[in-house]
This record gives C-alpha cells, sequence and structure tokens, in this order.
C-alpha cells in the first residue's frame, strides 16, 4: 500500500506557526526556574561554612536553650519517677503510662534525655567554627570553647544518669550511615565528662574578662568566663558525686560557687519569658502538674509544730482534691510555681544549696561523717527551719543526708537519683498495685534499630 | 517577546481567513432516535472545511456549503456521533442521533492538549460527568465524587463541615511525599493546599500555633460541584505521565460548564433541608454513688444524683440544623460568543453547637470566537467560604470536644443557666460552654481563573494544525480567627486567661501553558497521526502569618488586647518548568502513543536538572458484533511520573529562637540529602473492556503494577550520632491493583430506563527494598503506626503486643488500607419520576480508635461497667479492655469497614404549566428530595469510620482521636428552567 500524504498548502501559515511556537517556549524558558532558597530559616551552612562570632553567639544560646528544655523534662520526669510529682494530661494517657506504669520501651520513654546528642553535635559544630572564625581573639576563643564543653559535658551527665546501669555512646561525630558509636560503660561516661569539665574549665580561665557574647537573665554572677568556671566546677562536683569519686568531688567544690553565708539560691537559673519565639516556665500549666500528697506529709515538723519551711514554701493544698481514679492517682498539694502559674520563674540548673549538700555527701562517701553533719546542719537549719541534729549524730546520716537533700532541692529532679545511687529506690510509695519503680530508660527506638546485636538498653524496662 | 507574538497571532487570523466559496444551503433537523425530540445544540460540521452550524432549540441547522457531494458530521455531547454523507443535488436532511448513554463516545484529555474518545481510549481512565456528580447536594467536590470512581479511594478525615476529603488514587504511592492528585481544573494546575489554622493553640495537640492536627480543609473545597462539566480521573503514572513531576499520585482534570449558542437558558434551583448526626459514641449512665466515686473520684460523692442523666454529647452535637442552597445558572450565546454564567449561596448548619458552612460562588466562563481560527476562552471562578468547626481531633488540655465529654459525668447538669456555664470539677473544660463561646472561623476567598487562547492554524481535511496558549492563576486568601474568651473554665485556669489567635494565609499559583497540536490525517486513508508539543511554567506560592494573643485584657478578641504574644510564618515558593511530547497514531480501531515530559523544579536541591519521564501506550478494539459482545478493546499502557519532594525538604537548617531576647540557633531535626529529586513511579496497566448486548453495557477490567523508585524517605538516625531525620530518595514500593468498572442500561425504553454501574479496586502495596533500618512514620508512637520495612505493606499498623510466652514485642497489629472498594449506584427513570441511589462499600481496613481508650481510662463509656467473666474472674467490660490494652494494642485498633448509603434523590418532572400562570417562561420544572450519607453500616465503634486525625496523609490515616461527627443530610429541592 503506497501512502501519499498531501502537506499543507500554507507553507507561510507553518512557518509562522513553529514561529510562535519557539516564541513562546523561548518566553517560557526564558522566564527560567530560579532556584529557591530558604525562606523561613537560616542555614547550617552559616555555621559550618562561613561562622561569623554572632553566628556563634547565637549558637551558644542555642546550647542554653536546648539545656533549659532538658531541665525541664528532667524536672518533671524525675519528679514522677521519684514520687515528687504528677504530670497529668487526661487526653495524653502516655503521660502516665509512660511514668508510672510502663513498660518503658524503646518509642516511650526511650528518649528521656537522650536528645542531647543535638546538643553534643551542635557544641561539636562550634568548636569547629571557633577554630575557622575571624573577628574573635584567642582570649574570646578560650572563653567560647570553655563554654561549649561545659555544656557539652552537662548533656553527657544528663544522658547517663537516667542510664546508669546501661551506658551510653560517647562518640558523637561518627557518620550517621556507618554503625554508631558503641555504648560506654559508666565509668567511661563519667571520665568523659571529667576530662570535657577540666577542659572547659581550663578553657575558661584563659578566656580573659568577658565572652563575646551577652547571656540570658538567670546567668547573673556567672557570665564572666571566670565566673562561669565556678559553675562547671560545681557541675564536675555534682559527676564526681553520682560517679562516687568523692575526693575529686571535694576539690571541685573548691573551685565553685559553693558558700555556707551566701543565699542558698545563689546559682545559675534558665529563666522564661513570655516572648514571641521563647518559652515560658512549663510548670505554670496549673491542669497538668500536681505534687504527691507526701512530699508534705512527710515533711518534718518544727519545734513549733509547723510543717518544714521547706514544705511550706513549696506546696500548696488545693481546695479540691484532684483524681484520676483510672490510674489510682489522688492528691491534694500542688506546687506553688504551678498553683500561681508563674510562666517566667525561672529553674535552677545548680544552687549554693545542691553544692552544699553536695559537699555533705561527698564527705560521707569519704568518711569524714563530722564534715558532713556540719553542712547537712547549715541547711537543715537555715533552709528547714528545723532544729539541728545532735553532734555527734547516732541517727543513719545517709537516711539525714537524703532527707535534706529531699527537701532543700525538691521539684529540682534529685531524689529519684539520689535513691538509686544509694540503691533505696524500693522505699519510694506507689499509688496504685500496678505502678512501678523503674531504675533505668532504655534507649530510643532510631539507637536501637540500628544496633546490631542489640544492647541491653534496647530491652523494655519492666520496673519492679 | 509576549508582545510580538499576540502580534503574530492577530496578523495570522487575518490574514489566512479565507471563507470557502458557498454555493448552497442545506437545511435539516436534529432529532432523537427513540423519542423523535429535537436535539437543540447539535454541532454540524462540514467535514474538510471549516463550515459550520448548531442545532436550534427546535433541531434545525442550516449551513452554507460548496457545491457538489459533502459529509455532514453531527455532534453533541451524550449522543453518539452521526457522519451523513450528502450528495450533491440533496439540501435537505434529517439525522438521527442515538443516546450514548454508556458515554462511549465522549473524548477524554489524555495529554495535556490532545483527548481521545473513549472507544480508543488506552489507560482506564474514570469519568464522571456533572449530572452524576451532582445528583445530591454535596459541599464539596470529593464528597461527591465518593463511590463513583473505581480506583480512587475517597474519605473524609471527619465530618466537619467544609470539606477536608482525601482522594487516594490506587493506593499508596509516597511515604512522605505529596499525597494528593494533581488538581487541574480547566487546564491549569489548581491548588489544593490545606493550611491548618490555629485551633492547635486551643486544643495542645502539638506544640505551636497551629498543627495538621487542626482539621484542616483542602482547597478544592472552594470550588462550586455544580459548575462541573465533567471529572476525569488519570489515576497512575501510565495514563498521567505527560504531567511529569507533579503527577504520580494520578491526576484529576476538571473541566467546568460553558455555553452552548441557542437560546438563552436560566436555571434556578432551590433546596432545602437539614441535617444530623448520624451516630454518636453514647455516654455512661451511674446507678450508684459508688460507680460514679470509682470513675470520678471522691469528688463525685458530692455531685452524684441518682437517676439523673445528662446526655452531654446529645447536647452538644444534637443539633438539628436547617441548610439551604440557592444556585442560579444562566447560559447561551451566540456561534461567536457563549457564555456560563452561575451564581450559589449555601448555608449549611454543623449539628455541633456554633459549628457550619456558608459558601457564596461565582462563575463566569466565556467562549469567544475571533474570527474562523481564534477562539479565546476565560474561565474565571470566585468563591468566598466561612467555615465554623469547633475543636475536634487531637487534644492535650482537654478541651477538645471529645476528650471534654469523656470526663464529663452525666450526673452533672453542664447546661447553661441563663447564658453562664457551669464548670466541670472532674475536667478542664465544659464541651457545651467551650461550644458556646469559643469562636472558629475560617474565611476563604479563592479565585481562580484561565483565559484559553486558540488559534486553528489549518483547518483541511488533512492536516489541522492549532496553536494555544492556557494562562492561569489560582489565588487563595484565607483568614483565620480563634478566640477563646477568658471566661471559659480553661482559659480561668490557665496562666493567661484568653486566647485569640488570627491567622492569614495568602496562596498564589501561576501558569502559563502553550502547546501546538498538528493532526495529519491524509486523504483515502484510514489513519491520523497526532502531534502535539508544549511546555509549562509554573510558580507556586503561599506565605502564613499567625499571631496568638494570650491574657486578653478585658476578654476582647482583638490581638492587641494580648499581654502575651507569639508569631509564626511559613512561606513557600516553588518554581517548576516543564516541556512535553507526544505522538498519538490512529488506524481505524488501533490507537497507539508515544509522549514524553522533561521538568525541573525548585523543589529538587538541583533546580536545573531536567527529569525525564517517558510513556507508551496501545489499544486495539476488535469488533465482533455478535449479539452478546459487540466489541472488544484490550488496551495495555506503561508510563513514568514523579512526585516532586515538598517545599523545605531540602534544606538543612538553623532554627532560630531566643531566650529572653537573646538570640538563638538550634541545629533543625533534618538534615537534607545534597541531591534530593522526585520520587518516580513507573506504572504498566493493562486491561480489557467488553461492549455487551448491543452497547447495552459495558465492562471494564484493569489491572496495574507501580513500582515507585527513589521514594523520598524520611531515614530516623541513631539518636547519639547527634543527627535526629535524614530526607534522602531511596528504596522501592511496589502497589498493584485491580479495577473493575460496569456500566449498563438493561431497560432504556421511552418510559422506563435504567442505567446501573458498579464499580470495584483494590490495591496492594509493598516495600521491596529499604536502604535503611525499618522505621515508623506517622500516627501515634507506642499505639499502632505505620512502619516501613522491606516485605511488608507501609499501611501496616505495628505496635506493642504480648506473644503467646508472655514476652512483649512489637509486631503487626492491623493493616490501615481497605481490603477492598465497591460503589453500587442505579439510577430509575419513568415516565417523570427518576429514582437513583448510590452504595458505597470499604470492605477491611482497621482504625486505631484512641478516643475509645481516652473514654475508657475515663471510665465513661456506656458500656463500661457491664459484667464481664474473662478467666473466671469477674471485672467489667471496660477495666477488661484497659486491662488487656497492658499487654497488646491490638484493643483499640477496630474494624474500619463500611457500606453507606452515599446517595438517595428521588425526584419528578412537574408540567411547567403549574408554574407559567407565575412566570410564563418557565419550561421546565423539577421537586426532588434527596440525601446524602443517609445510613451507614459499619462495626466500627468510633464515631465515624471515615477518619483522620492528621489530615491528609500518605499513610497514617484511620487514626481516631475524638473527630467531628458524621451526618446525614436531606433536602428538598425545586428546580425551574427558563
Amino acid at each position: 500500500m503506497r501512502i501519499s500524504i498531501t502537506l499543507p498548502r500554507s507553507p507561510r501559515r507553518l512557518r509562522l506557526t513553529a514561529l510562535a511556537a519557539c516564541a513562546m517556549l523561548t518566553a517560557l524558558s526564558a522566564c527560567g526556574v530560579t532556584d529557591v532558597t530558604d525562606l523561613n530559616n537560616s542555614s547550617i551552612q552559616d555555621l559550618t561554612g562561613n561562622p561569623t562570632p554572632a553566628g556563634i553567639a547565637a549558637a551558644e544560646i542555642g546550647l542554653v536553650r536546648t539545656a533549659r528544655g532538658d531541665r525541664t523534662t528532667e524536672i518533671n520526669v524525675l519528679g514522677i519517677y521519684g514520687r515528687e510529682s504528677y504530670n497529668v494530661q487526661t487526653s495524653e494517657p502516655r503521660t502516665v503510662t509512660n511514668t508510672l506504669i510502663g513498660p518503658l520501651v524503646q518509642q516511650n520513654g526511650g528518649g528521656l534525655l537522650f536528645g542531647g546528642y543535638v546538643t553534643i553535635r551542635e557544641a561539636n559544630i562550634i568548636m569547629k567554627a571557633v577554630d575557622n572564625v575571624s573577628g574573635l581573639t584567642d582570649e574570646q576563643k578560650a572563653a567560647v570553647r570553655g563554654f561549649t564543653q561545659t555544656w557539652k559535658a552537662l548533656a553527657y551527665l544528663r544522658a547517663i544518669e537516667v542510664r546508669e546501669r546501661l551506658g551510653i555512646p560517647l562518640d558523637v561525630d561518627v557518620d550517621p550511615n556507618s554503625a554508631p558509636a558503641p555504648i560506654a560503660d559508666r565509668d567511661a561516661v563519667y571520665a568523659r565528662i571529667g576530662q570535657l569539665l577540666d577542659s572547659a574549665r581550663a578553657n575558661l580561665a584563659a578566656g580573659g574578662s568577658g565572652f563575646p557574647f551577652t547571656l540570658p537573665t538567670g546567668f547573673e554572677g556567672f557570665d564572666t568566663p571566670a565566673t562561669f568556671a565556678q559553675f562547671a566546677a560545681g557541675l564536675e562536683a555534682r559527676a564526681h558525686v553520682y560517679h562516687g569519686d568523692f575526693a575529686a568531688a571535694l576539690t571541685d567544690l573548691q573551685g565553685s560557687f559553693i558558700d555556707t553565708t551566701a543565699s542558698f539560691d545563689n546559682g545559675v537559673y534558665y529563666g522564661f519569658s513570655n516572648n514571641a519565639g521563647d518559652a515560658q516556665n512549663p510548670f505554670s500549666d496549673a491542669t497538668q502538674f500536681f505534687a504527691h500528697d507526701s512530699d508534705w506529709a512527710q515533711a518534718e515538723l518544727r519545734t513549733d509544730g509547723s510543717k518544714d519551711l521547706r514544705a511550706q514554701k513549696l506546696l500548696v493544698k488545693m481546695a479540691q482534691p484532684f483524681s484520676l481514679p483510672t490510674y489510682g492517682i489522688t492528691t491534694n498539694y500542688q506546687f506553688v510555681i504551678t498553683a500561681n502559674r508563674e510562666t517566667t520563674a525561672p529553674l535552677s540548673e545548680m544552687r549554693n544549696e545542691e553544692l552544699i549538700l553536695l559537699r555533705a555527701e561527698a564527705n560521707l562517701g569519704a568518711g569524714n561523717n563530722e564534715d558532713a553533719l556540719k553542712d547537712i546542719n547549715t541547711v537543715r537549719v537555715k533552709s528547714g527551719g528545723l532544729a539541728p541534729l545532735p553532734d555527734p549524730y547516732s541517727g543513719d546520716m545517709l537516711q539525714a543526708l537524703l532527707y535534706e537533700k529531699r527537701y532543700s532541692l525538691m521539684f529540682e529532679g534529685h531524689r529519684w537519683l539520689d535513691l538509686l545511687h544509694y540503691g533505696l529506690l524500693a522505699t519510694l510509695p506507689k499509688a496504685a498495685p500496678n505502678h512501678k519503680i523503674f531504675d533505668a530508660n532504655p534507649y530510643p527506638v532510631n539507637e536501637c534499630v540500628a544496633r546490631n546485636p542489640q544492647p541491653a538498653g534496647c530491652d523494655p524496662i519492666v520496673g519492679f | 517577546m509576549k508582545r510580538g507574538f499576540f502580534f503574530l497571532v492577530g496578523l495570522c487570523s487575518c490574514a489566512c481567513a479565507s471563507v470557502a466559496n458557498a454555493q448552497r444551503t442545506v437545511t435539516g433537523r436534529v432529532l432523537e432516535t427513540s423519542t423523535n425530540q429535537p436535539v437543540a445544540g447539535a454541532q454540524v460540521s462540514v467535514l474538510g472545511t471549516l463550515a459550520g452550524a448548531l442545532a436550534d432549540d427546535a433541531g434545525k441547522f442550516s449551513v452554507r456549503v460548496a457545491s457538489g457531494p459533502i459529509t455532514l458530521s453531527v455532534r453533541r455531547i451524550g449522543y453518539k456521533r452521526k457522519d451523513v454523507p450528502l450528495p450533491a443535488n440533496q439540501d435537505t436532511i434529517t439525522v438521527m442521533l442515538i443516546r450514548d448513554v454508556l458515554n462511549l463516545e465522549q473524548v477524554i484529555i489524555t495529554g495535556q492538549a490532545t483527548g481521545v474518545e473513549r472507544r480508543n481510549l488506552a489507560s482506564a481512565v474514570s469519568v464522571v460527568n456533572g449530572t452524576d456528580l451532582n445528583r445530591v447536594q454535596s459541599q464539596t467536590v470529593e464528597s461527591a465524587l465518593q463511590g463513583k470512581v473505581a480506583g480512587a479511594n475517597i474519605s473524609a478525615n471527619s465530618g466537619a463541615p467544609g470539606g477536608g476529603l482525601q482522594i487516594q488514587l490506587r493506593g499508596t504511592t509516597s511515604i512522605i511525599g505529596n499525597s494528593e492528585p494533581l488538581y487541574v481544573i480547566d487546564g491549569i494546575p489548581a491548588s489544593n493546599a490545606a493550611v491548618p489554622g490555629g485551633t492547635n493553640a486551643i486544643s495542645g495537640a502539638s506544640t505551636g500555633i497551629s498543627s495538621d492536627e487542626d482539621n484542616a480543609a483542602n482547597r478544592l473545597a472552594d470550588l462550586n460541584p455544580n459548575d462541573i462539566q465533567t471529572i476525569e480521573i488519570l489515576k497512575g503514572a501510565a495514563a498521567s505521565a505527560i504531567y511529569g513531576s507533579q503527577a504520580s499520585n494520578g491526576v484529576v482534570l476538571i473541566t467546568t460548564k460553558r455555553g452552548a449558542p441557542g437560546k438563552t437558558r436560566f436555571d434556578v434551583s432551590q433546596q432545602i433541608g437539614f441535617s444530623e448526626v448520624s451516630n454518636l459514641l453514647g455516654m455512661r449512665r451511674f446507678s450508684s454513688v459508688d460507680q460514679a466515686v470509682a470513675a470520678f473520684g471522691p469528688q463525685a460523692a458530692t455531685d452524684f444524683q441518682p437517676g439523673v442523666f445528662h446526655d452531654h454529647e446529645e447536647e452538644l452535637a444534637g443539633h438539628k440544623p436547617l441548610n439551604a442552597q440557592t444556585s442560579l445558572s444562566l447560559s447561551g450565546g451566540s456561534d461567536n460568543t457563549r457564555y456560563f454564567v452561575s451564581g450559589l449561596y449555601e448555608h449549611d448548619g454543623g449539628v455541633v453547637t456554633n459549628t457550619g458552612y456558608d459558601k457564596q460562588s461565582l462563575r463566569f466562563n466565556l467562549d469567544q470566537q475571533l474570527g474562523q481560527r481564534l477562539t479565546v476562552t476565560l474561565s474565571s471562578s470566585v468563591a468566598h467560604t466561612r467555615t465554623r468547626r469547633g475543636v475536634t481531633g487531637n487534644d492535650n488540655n482537654g478541651v477538645g470536644y471529645w476528650e471534654a465529654l469523656s470526663l464529663e459525668p452525666t450526673f452533672l447538669n453542664l447546661t447553661s443557666d441563663n447564658g453562664s456555664f457551669p464548670d466541670n470539677p472532674f475536667g478542664r473544660s465544659n464541651s457545651n460552654a467551650t461550644a458556646a463561646m469559643l469562636k472558629d472561623q475560617t474565611g476563604v476567598y479563592h479565585v481562580l481563573g484561565s483565559v484559553n487562547a486558540s488559534w486553528q492554524v489549518l483547518n483541511g481535511d488533512v492536516n489541522n494544525l492549532v496553536v494555544r496558549a492556557i494562562g492561569g492563576i489560582d489565588n487563595f486568601s484565607q483568614n483565620d480567627e480563634v478566640f477563646s474568651p477568658s471566661i471559659l473554665q480553661q482559659e480561668q485556669e490557665s496562666a493567661t486567661p484568653g486566647t485569640s489567635v488570627q491567622a492569614n494565609t495568602g496562596a498564589l499559583n501561576l501558569n502559563i501553558n502553550p502547546s501546538v497540536v498538528w493532526t495529519l490525517s491524509p486523504n483515502g486513508h484510514h489513519f491520523s497521526f497526532t502531534t502535539s508539543v508544549g511546555g509549562n511554567r509554573e510558580s507556586v506560592q503561599l506565605n502564613t502569618v499567625r499571631v496568638r494573643a494570650r491574657n486578653l485584657i478585658g476578654g476582647e478578641q482583638n490581638i492587641d488586647r494580648g499581654t502575651v504574644l507569639d508569631a509564626d510564618q511559613n512561606r513557600e515558593r516553588t518554581e517548576n518548568f516543564s516541556l512535553f511530547g507526544q505522538e498519538e497514531f490512529k488506524l481505524n480501531d488501533l490507537y497507539l502513543s508515544a509522549g514524553v515530559t522533561t521538568d525541573r523544579s525548585s523543589a529538587n536541591s538541583d533546580a536545573g536538572k531536567y527529569f525525564v519521564y517517558p510513556k507508551f501506550s496501545g489499544s486495539y478494539r476488535f469488533n465482533i458484533g455478535s449479539s452478546l459482545l459487540d466489541a472488544l478493546k484490550v488496551r495495555a499502557s506503561v508510563g513514568e511520573a514523579g512526585n516532586l519532594p515538598l517545599y523545605g525538604q531540602k534544606f538543612t537548617e538553623l532554627i532560630g529562637s531566643n531566650v529572653l531576647g537573646v538570640p538563638a540557633e538550634n541545629l533543625g531535626a533534618v538534615t537534607a540529602s545534597p541531591d534530593l529529586h522526585p520520587e518516580r513511579e513507573r506504572e504498566i496497566e493493562g486491561g480489557l473492556d467488553l461492549y455487551l448486548f448491543h452497547n447495552r453495557a459495558t465492562i471494564g477490567l484493569t489491572g496495574y503494577d507501580k513500582h515507585i523508585t527513589e521514594l523520598l524517605q524520611q531515614r530516623q538516625l541513631p539518636n547519639s550520632s547527634g543527627y535526629t531525620t535524614a530526607i534522602f530518595n531511596g528504596g522501592t514500593m511496589q502497589t498493584r491493583g485491580f479495577e473493575a468498572e460496569l456500566t449498563a442500561a438493561p431497560v432504556a425504553s421511552t418510559d422506563l430506563q435504567w442505567t446501573t454501574g458498579a464499580t470495584f479496586s483494590l490495591s496492594r502495596a509493598k516495600i521491596l527494598s529499604l536502604p535503611v533500618p525499618p522505621y515508623f512514620s506517622g500516627g501515634f508512637g507506642g499505639l499502632g503506626q505505620p512502619r516501613i520495612q522491606v516485605g511488608v505493606s507501609p499501611t501496616a499498623l505495628f505496635g506493642p503486643d504480648t506473644l503467646p510466652d508472655g514476652s512483649q514485642t512489637i509486631r503487626q497489629i492491623g493493616e490501615l488500607n481497605p481490603t477492598f472498594i465497591m460503589g453500587l449506584s442505579n439510577e430509575i427513570q419513568y415516565k417523570k419520576a427518576h429514582l437513583a441511589f448510590l452504595f458505597d462499600w470499604h470492605h477491611g481496613g482497621d482504625i486505631v480508635d484512641l478516643n475509645h481508650w481516652l473514654w475508657d481510662l475515663a471510665q465513661n463509656t456506656p458500656d463500661f461497667a457491664d459484667p464481664i467473666t474473662v478467666g473466671g474472674v469477674e471485672t467489667t467490660v471496660g477495666q477488661h479492655r484497659l486491662d488487656a490494652y497492658q499487654k497488646t494494642k491490638r484493643v483499640y485498633v477496630e474494624p474500619g469497614g463500611y457500606v453507606k448509603l452515599r446517595e438517595l434523590t428521588l425526584s419528578y418532572d412537574l408540567s411547567p404549566a403549574l408554574f407559567q400562570r407565575i412566570w410564563g417562561n418557565v419550561q421546565n420544572a423539577t421537586v426532588s428530595v434527596s440525601g446524602r450519607n443517609l445510613i451507614t453500616w459499619t462495626k466500627y465503634q468510633g464515631l465515624d469510620p471515615e477518619v483522620s486525625n492528621f489530615g491528609n496523609q500518605d499513610l497514617a490515616r484511620g487514626i481516631d482521636v475524638g473527630p467531628y461527627p458524621p451526618s446525614r443530610t436531606f433536602w428538598f429541592e425545586l428546580n425551574l428552567g427558563f
């Protein structure tokens, strides 16, 4: 079959068509597809590529911000674990199931205080940026390094303190696509924390008279390299006490801001504000946070028959009890900060009072009972308004210390840790038979998925 | 450049306007075969020339033609085309057209610029015509499509008024990419964005002012369904490849109505009706003070009153609001100018206190013939909607209505006393009070317009060449207001009583799409080639600003009355450019087509890189001609299409914030791959179409197999690396499925016509390869979530479970994807009466009913205290569920299959004489009663098995956290045509 095709009779029209079509397409591509930059946020290149002093400054405050967030988590969850507080959201039952009932599994509770690794990576990026930045003096660079290392050490401390018997990974700068860093045991982790804080303190000592950035409200008295180093020393003392290195802790405390004559509230605080882009103190949510009735009931009586001043200062009885019968929770007390809805109330990271009690604890651990009792009584009298313990004290010194720590540092995330360190978690009360006491938190799911074989930290923690 | 182009167009249309040398006039009539009724508006054209005419209302036409024999071609939508040879000596003719009940001759748009008759179609394109779409009033196009399209899973996110539905075509095709098909309205891609409004500020479902749990409606909702002429659905890459990087979820082509020449038609329809809630959970009755105390604590001893039962859910959602819709349309025109104008006023009340939906819309479509060769058409619409939906869905503040209800004991009166509501001492809020006093309103102005200039360069019997350009604009502005007055209980308990949110969104899509189509039909041969080339340039922009004010002075709404203010802003912009070419070959019953699209986009890491998407398809129709089987068509097609990364996925960011005013930057959670690019879907589709019983029935059977490679993946990195989430391309998913469509007209006599249709579809997806360890995607952690894992369906639910040996594990506990979906429709016309009904059956598929868990925890489920003996131990039904939930999350994974009677309508054509005394011009009049979603059969224990807490989702639909309840609507309609 022969096919004959008649060509268009109007070549001129066709040429015009071709011309028009070409013109349209050229016009289209001339409009071009321009790339669109990030319209909402800055790029990580700002820090990794061409760091500026202002960029480093903002990243440093970023470390403070994440530390603040982790601090609220620590107070919230360890308060529940340690039967000091409740966080109850009726429409988010996981607030209860994941902290009081369990089991703690990778998805639920696994991430607790594990987010600090992002802080650690940010700290590592800052450490590299400092090497490359222009516009900072060597002293300022040292100050930046010391500041950065302090927050990095604190991030490790929080991750290990709730996983003492499991250990945690130490190396962060591994390729995220290859096998994750091995799990280091608690000795190795506390050793790393000590090294970091030693290095931080050395850098801060070489850091000149001021930081090349402004610190937010809450750091008054700790806003120069020299004074911030006192905070780093306090953190190191805390870490050494947690690890049982009591002699080292006593040395650290000498470099800290410990002072029995100064205000016990002197210390480093995280401020909150109602500013856009900032955060409010989460414990100001009166619908969500409650105190444990035993907080009030177990406070000792003063000579006039009233309760320990610390209980009076922190706790307030509610007009009617809060009750969640399905979970066996009923409570009559709320923390004052919550009852007063103090959205901008600061939260402490470390106070003078903790340092004095850390010194008591270190002395007790080192066998210096007399020195320990002196500090215990200082706190007991000054803070609790209670009669001092007799010297020499014939009772259980550890119990005496733990009572003071419980009431001086109530709702500051310490009680569960202290009982954990001394193997006394079983003494905590349980509101319902199905409630459990946990002695550690597993790793988050993504940490486990990437590991083969599964480390012990990936197993569910059933509690007791 | 542009001016030059239009100059060229103008020049040519003048220069080339040659009129055939008319020598005689042919007159005739066009009639319908079975009834002998005139077919008004039939297009009469003289083959091989530009000459043509339109039949008037009496079916009469007149056309000037050259001397000598000619062939008239007569066509009209809804009728089969007829070509009639006319010898040189015949000047009058009567043409009889046969109704095309099964729409076999409808031209289906298959390319960006071309279409093909359904009889030749090489892939399974579903077509829904306006009349089928609008049989029963619906608020949105998507709900009007439910049950009518094989291969489409169309499901509402909640029962809230004003839309929020997802159309998923042919199963799961993405994990974290765009989940929506591309919507093309009158030739231009339209925005289907769903912008959350800010109820998160009240519900605290997530952090921030808004979240994807805000129950946002996708903006397709703004289209007036009555304006739609046809919807064509290209379900996968095999059919949609020509749309390139935006087409792997399929393409929905919407064509609006246009005017036809002839007498002006004016239609007015008034509907009035009501809606009522179709399912509630029910609330628990307490028979003793002990029960009350056990559920609500010691305070209940004070408040318990025996025999008192306040159904707070009924108080909240038991309204029967009146609804009304007025719809007008005006259409007509001459051969050169045709217009369609419509207006809509709609008010739908909500079954929940203080909710509802209002829509006003105007449309103006114009077709203007300029000379013989140039046609310019305008399609434009403007709509205003106002949606009030209240606070439903996930919540962490005890304020969302169904969370609040769970803590409201029925022995307590919580209704208002002279406008003042009592506090609920057992919860954080009183749902009655919140619903009555909280304001949640979304107002949207949506403007959609396109201009299409089409220049018929050649219109010979051999060569036909059309140059076309479409320019379009789609612009909406959305304003969200949320105002929670400080006198509400939850605000009184807050540190900063009173919350007000103002959010404004501007969205703009710009589009220009030129193309050239050349059809070559050589003389004396039965084949033709159609060649089309073109391009598309698109810009998509979105800007949302939200401000939240708290601690409102004097309880006023304005945001400057707040002492605590915060704000967020989100901007998005994507620039796309594509080129396409397509070749189609037709030889009698053989149809072959090949096409290629290449495009680039700023959504990719490399904005300059082109991605290429080819397609091939073919069909052959065997004309058998037996009394059983008229014809059989086999068809096959293969094509590739993409799915662009979402805006922002390619960036690795520092997130800015502050600590007491001191600037802070933190590493963002996402680390983007440096070469992020579109997902690529390759679809192979094959099918059979059977034409039976002298075209009384057609059956279409289609199977498809999609391989989606280079999936956009979200890898959760080991936390200890300091990274959180990596976004990259990798892995393969396979989605296979089967569809069947049956359409039949078993009875088609003059008095009685019965048309029936059925659609069936199923799809199964599976992850074939995954370059990363398995990970969870979407849903709530630990309570049943989709998990991406090789060899497993991406919509399989995984959650904590207990093995027979008592050990805890995480394994599959459900499947979100329905086993199959069926739609059954029937339409019966007997003389002037007309009955139609539609069933929509989703079989299988599970739902995570977290709301049930919350209600059990509050011990407020109606059956909570029913006694039950488990393993010899007496307990209650509710306590048993809670105890079991400690061991397995299967407890609240409930079967989500359902059958819904979607549509039922009964109408009657009245004699126009009834109305002519009042309005002399009435030509036809119809009354009807109808209803939507009238009956639901389901085992699901929640409010409605159509639910998605997180809105439109690739995977994690079917998560229920107390959504807005479903309702049924009843309508009475009077329709008059002038």
